[in-house]
């Protein structure tokens, strides 16, 4: 499944979405009532204040969180009644995640953390081990396969978990404010890299960010606030 | 679906991030098991040594049966419980036999001689200088019983002569002047000895043997021959004393016999018994001569013939279990050289039982110690690694492959614990059989005293099982914490700050 079989219809179609997070018997009403689509191989700023939901929809649209209401189909699929191990299965082949905290291993290599969405794959040491270092290579890392990640900048380290987010050949890549820990350079190099990746292999791509100027880079963006698209 | 050998790298990985935690776990969790190990290793190797040792004892058992009294309940007459009540029950249960039990033992069918256990000593044996002859008791045994012992290409001694069955043991012997030690002689045979003539001088009273000392002042403590000088000081004391002390003289003065070697046996020197009562009755009289010499009241003649066991030879040693039989519906308790062996062994398994179940009590309790050890470890790890999990999770690791990371790490836990503690244990064992054998083998002065190989075994099928007990018990241990890791939410544990 790829976006390119889809183009026409919207891959990413979300219809009346509600969260409510329950704290203490009191319900958080974290996304109320949201609705919009993408389609095949756009990338598309969400912003928002703080608390406005950013997270929790990416988590909806990754597979990790359960929508309370509404529905959510990518590709083609309806993702918001998966079960667990149909959501493990789906992140693994169609989302790639990037975090702002990088989430690398500190004891792995950069190629192993990169290689380790295969592993869940099943895919032999060999060929991951291939794969990875393509990855790497994508993201101008190829040489540094065997740091570990204290000895990388946060630049490279995005760069490191981008290119595991990219390595199991994803349709879908959600950033959460993947440059809230970096410095401009390193902002403007992890924007074009994922610009380059979006128009390179036509990956829809959503990028969280607080970061107005980021907007640039993107096709549209989409703003939210207190849980509702504005 | 998560590769096996990726599961192994994973899991591995993470313990190896944690060694000291995971050094710790193993060893504490080898701990209980060297003990274990060790600890049952030991008591089956000392227990068969025992067995061996018991067997070999068994042929210094020279009549063939032994009649004790029949042993009633005792009587308490304090309150009983305490231990000073049980040794006073059990001096006043002594039963004794008598010279009419003997009669009616006689008179049983098949017995050939009935006779009380009789020593004659102190005595000295005049045997080849080469060896070591400290030898100063005599065992007394019907003639029948020695003619029997007897090897049958030997001829009966002449009137005169006294037929004496030799041991072995104290005929093996040599002194080697380089090791100074007494060491097993090379030449050694039977036939060297048998039908030989030697000296026997009854009553001869000296505790020391005066051609060897043993020397402490050397930095290697151990015998050494004594020099001409110093049996020559020991001839000038004796004799200085002669005038002053009379009565010594008197008691040193020995009965010089002629005796044969008629057979050879182990442990025990045999004469007969008649020549034997004779030999005592010599003692005595020249006892009670020295002090009548030294101005002493003789003290009176042992009291009663009573003995507390006899001792019967029995004419066909085919015919024992009959004569068992015979002898028991008399009121007697019998022991056979089978049955003594056999009490001893029961004996020795129900105390090696107990040992055992109170080693496994304390492997045992060691053994869950280390469990909840396994837990708390495997507990630590998947605390401290929620992000991991929750990385893990978003790029798609099951809640199954969650649960077997973690599975695998107490398991292998488990496994290097066990097989590290059944090493060890097993090193120890032999460790403390070697260090204790070697020491045995230096002390022993009789060459002739068993030393048993090893004192330690390792039962196959006991390690196996204490191996997989080992690791499935980890597996156990580490499946609580594991299942916490399964279930852990995604976004909880990746939001998780450290
Ligand atoms: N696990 C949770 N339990 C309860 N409430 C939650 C939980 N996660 C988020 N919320 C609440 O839901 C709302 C939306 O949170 P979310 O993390 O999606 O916001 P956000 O837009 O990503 O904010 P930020 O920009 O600060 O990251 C907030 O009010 C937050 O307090
Ligand atoms: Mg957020």
């Amino acid at each position: 499944m790829t976006g390119d079989e889809l183009s026409g219809d919207p891959f990413i179609r979300v219809d009346d979405v509600a969260m409510d997070y329950r704290v203490a018997n009191a319900p958080v009403h974290a996304l109320r009532r949201v609705a919009f689509t993408v389609t095949a191989g756009e990338l598309i700023c969400i912003m928002g204040p703080s608390g406005s939901g950013k997270t929790t929809l990416i988590h909806i649209l990754g597979g990790l969180l359960t929508p309370t209401q509404g529905r959510v189909v990518v590709g083609g699929r309806d993702i918001s009644h998966l079960t667990d191990n149909e959501a493990s299965a789906y992140r693994n082949s169609t989302v790639g995640f990037v975090f702002q905290l990088f989430q690398l291993m500190p004891y792995y290599d950069a190629i192993e953390n990169v290689a380790l969405p295969l592993i869940f794959s099943g895919v032999p040491a060999p060929v991951r081990r291939e794969r990875a270092r393509e990855a790497l290579t994508a993201v101008g890392l190829g040489h540094r396969h065997s740091h570990k990640s204290g000895e990388l900048s946060g630049g490279e380290m995005q760069r490191v978990a981008i290119a595991r987010a990219l390595v199991n050949r994803p349709c879908l890549i959600l950033a959460d404010e993947p440059t809230g820990n970096l410095d401009r350079d390193a902002t403007r190099t992890i924007m074009v890299l994922l610009k380059q990746i979006n128009t390179g292999s036509r990956v829809t791509i959503l990028v969280v960010t607080h970061n107005e100027a980021l907007s640039e880079y993107a096709h549209r963006t989409i703003r939210i606030e207190s849980g509702e698209l504005v | 679906m998560i590769r096996r050998s990726d599961l192994l790298w994973i899991a591995s990985k993470k313990l190896l991030v944690r060694k000291r935690w995971v050094l710790f776990t193993v060893f504490s969790l080898s701990l209980g098991l060297v003990i274990f190990t060790a600890s049952v290793g030991l008591i089956e190797g000392i227990r068969a040594a025992a067995l061996t040792a018991l067997d070999q004892a068994s042929r210094s058992f020279y009549a063939d049966l032994t009649v004790e009294p029949k042993q009633e309940r005792p009587r308490s007459s304090r309150p009983s419980g305490s231990v000073v009540a049980l040794i006073h029950n059990a001096s006043q249960t002594g039963q004794r036999l008598s010279a009419d039990d003997e009669k009616k033992l006689e008179r049983v069918d098949g017995v050939d001689a009935v006779w009380s256990e009789t020593q004659v000593e102190p005595v000295k044996l005049g045997l080849p200088l080469e060896t070591y002859h400290s030898m100063d008791r005599l065992t007394a045994a019907p003639e029948s019983l020695i003619r029997r012992i007897a090897a049958p290409n030997v001829p009966w001694p002449a009137r005169g002569v006294v037929p004496l069955v030799m041991s072995r043991a104290h005929l093996r012997s040599q002194f080697d002047e380089t090791a100074k030690r007494f060491k097993v002689r090379p030449d050694f045979s039977d036939a060297r000895y048998l039908g030989r003539t030697i000296d026997l001088w009854i009553g001869f009273n000296q505790s020391q043997n005066r051609d060897f000392r043993y020397d402490y002042s050397e930095g290697q403590p151990g015998f050494r021959r004594t020099t001409e000088k110093e049996r020559d000081d020991e001839q000038v004391s004796s004799y200085r004393n002669w005038r002053s002390r009379f009565d010594l003289n008197i008691f040193r003065r020995a009965l010089r016999l002629k005796a044969q070697i008629v057979g050879l046996s182990d442990l025990k020197v045999l004469v007969p018994l008649p020549f034997a009562r004779d030999a005592r009755r010599w003692i005595a009289l020249r006892n009670r001569l020295a002090q009548k010499a030294r101005g002493q009241p003789s003290g009176g003649e042992s009291s009663g013939d009573a003995v507390s066991k006899l001792l019967v030879a029995v004419r066909e040693p085919a015919a024992i279990p009959a004569v068992v039989g015979r002898i028991e519906k008399l009121g007697y308790r019998v022991h056979s050289r089978q049955s003594l062996i056999q009490e001893e062994i029961d004996k020795a398994a129900t105390a090696f039982k107990t040992v055992k179940a109170i080693f496994y009590g304390i492997g045992l309790t060691i053994f869950a110690l280390s469990c909840l050890l396994v837990w708390t470890t495997t507990s630590k790890v998947v605390a401290d690694s929620r992000r991991e999990i929750g990385v893990f999770r978003a790029v798609g690791a099951t809640r199954r492959d969650i649960l077997s990371i973690f599975i695998l790490q107490a398991t292998l836990l488990g496994t290097a614990g066990a097989l590290l503690g059944v090493l060890l244990g097993v090193g120890l064992a032999a460790g403390i059989s070697t260090a204790v054998l070697r020491w045995a083998s230096q002390q022993r002065l009789d060459p002739d005293d068993a030393i048993p190989a090893t004192l330690w075994s390792v039962d196959l099928t006991t390690t196996l099982l204490i191996v997989a007990g080992a690791i499935l018990a980890s597996v156990l241990a580490g499946l609580i914490p594991a299942r916490r890791a399964a279930r852990m939410d995604p976004v909880t544990a990746l939001t998780q700050r450290e």
